[in-house]
């Protein structure tokens, strides 16, 4: 029978994945600097071995005395990657959001601008 | 064409203060080694009391750009440097940015436009720091700066003295470079960590605090202080994600 753990690492691992070659992609568009995408591609090897390894952390902590709590059950493993699922969701609404947001700046800057300079326009056209 | 530098002036419901404001800003200056035009540009946000009115009737005839959607201040103030950057071309030889409220006096507007004009080769941004003014602000209002100034020190890694102020100088460099995404009074915080992501240098300068009793009216709420702060730790993330 496939262990808990293993279940929990293979419906994350997509998540992981998905995170390294985002970040692979920002190293290739080259538009952010290399410490960021150092930094970030360390945080998502973390997790990655975090993953890997939860099991043999969980026994360690717990043969050591430093854990009192019961390994992890099924619906804890349900929860734990509806959660994550749920955060990488709110992640990218949140992305379009602002990228929305962004753009009906410029939007609203450019047509602001474009409008007040045919009414200074028309304006000398009436003087 | 002689050199021109840009006033910045962001409007919401301003009718009150908004023309005489306007009137102060001389249109050239002409003082010893100091001679260029000065320009002001005047944004409203979208207000709904006869702000735009009032802007249009100034004898000084600012540049009157009309907000089609009310943004904020963040916003306001970017559409205006952006105009300036657009109007000044070649000429540009800095922007200020102040408040419209009437509480900056034109002494310390000129001044900043003084100090652009000595550094328009650099980038620079220079920023009016009233709480060098031990009389002008009061107690409350002094503590919500310092706390807010605190704040952005810790998350930029910047020494800023006022991080707040409304009353800012941008040599041509750093009006072209400084962007910012935020439009609430966040940006205020948001500008000076983009302006060090694009290696800006940051000046504080003193400044006399000017409080009417309707400016007093106008400040921040508390409420408005807490979105500050959460701004500012949004702002510092996506500026570390996007660099």
């Amino acid at each position: 029978m496939i262990s808990r753990y293993t279940i929990l690492l293979i419906l994350n691992l997509p998540l992981v994945f998905i995170g390294l070659l985002g970040t692979l992609q920002q190293l290739a568009n080259k538009k952010v600097s290399r410490a960021s995408i150092v930094i970030k591609a360390l945080i998502w090897l973390v997790i990655l071995f975090g993953l890997i390894f939860s099991e043999s952390i969980y026994d360690f902590l717990y043969s050591n005395n430093l854990t009192q709590t019961s390994s992890l059950s099924l619906f804890d493993v349900v929860e734990i990657t509806g959660i994550n699922y749920l955060l990488v969701i709110v992640r990218n609404v949140s992305k379009s959001l602002m990228e929305a947001q962004a753009r009906i700046n410029e939007l609203n800057q450019e047509a602001s601008i474009r409008l007040s300079e045919i009414e200074a326009r028309r304006s000398l056209t009436k003087d | 064409m002689r050199e021109t530098v840009f006033i910045v002036i962001p409007a919401f419901n301003e009718a009150t203060t908004i023309r005489e404001v306007i009137n102060e800003v001389p249109q050239f200056i002409n003082h010893g080694k100091y001679k260029y035009d000065l320009r002001v540009i005047a944004v409203d946000d979208g207000s709904n009391d006869s702000t735009v009115t009032q802007m249009l009737l100034a004898k000084n005839r600012p540049k009157v750009i009309s907000h089609v959607i009310n943004s904020g201040a963040g916003g306001a103030t970017r559409t205006g440097i952006a105009a300036a950057v657009t109007l000044g071309g070649e000429n540009l030889a800095g922007v200020v940015t102040m408040d419209a409220d009437g509480q900056h006096a034109i002494d310390d507007v000129l001044k900043i436009a003084n100090l652009v004009i000595d550094n328009k080769s650099e980038s620079k941004l220079f920023i009016g720091d009233r709480l060098s003014d031990k009389q002008g602000m009061t107690g409350l209002k002094r503590l919500g700066n310092i706390l807010l100034t605190a704040a952005t020190r810790i998350v930029s890694f910047v020494s800023v003295r006022d991080s707040q102020s409304g009353l800012r100088g941008f040599t041509p460099g750093a009006a072209r470079r400084v962007y910012w995404v935020r439009n609430d009074y966040a940006f205020c915080s948001e500008m000076i960590i983009r302006a060090k992501a694009v290696d800006t240098k940051i000046v504080d300068v003193p400044i006399k605090a000017v409080y009417s009793e309707y400016s007093k009216s106008k400040g921040q709420s508390n409420w408005n202080g807490i979105k500050i702060l959460v701004g500012l730790v949004s702002s510092r993330l996506r500026v570390w994600s996007d660099t």
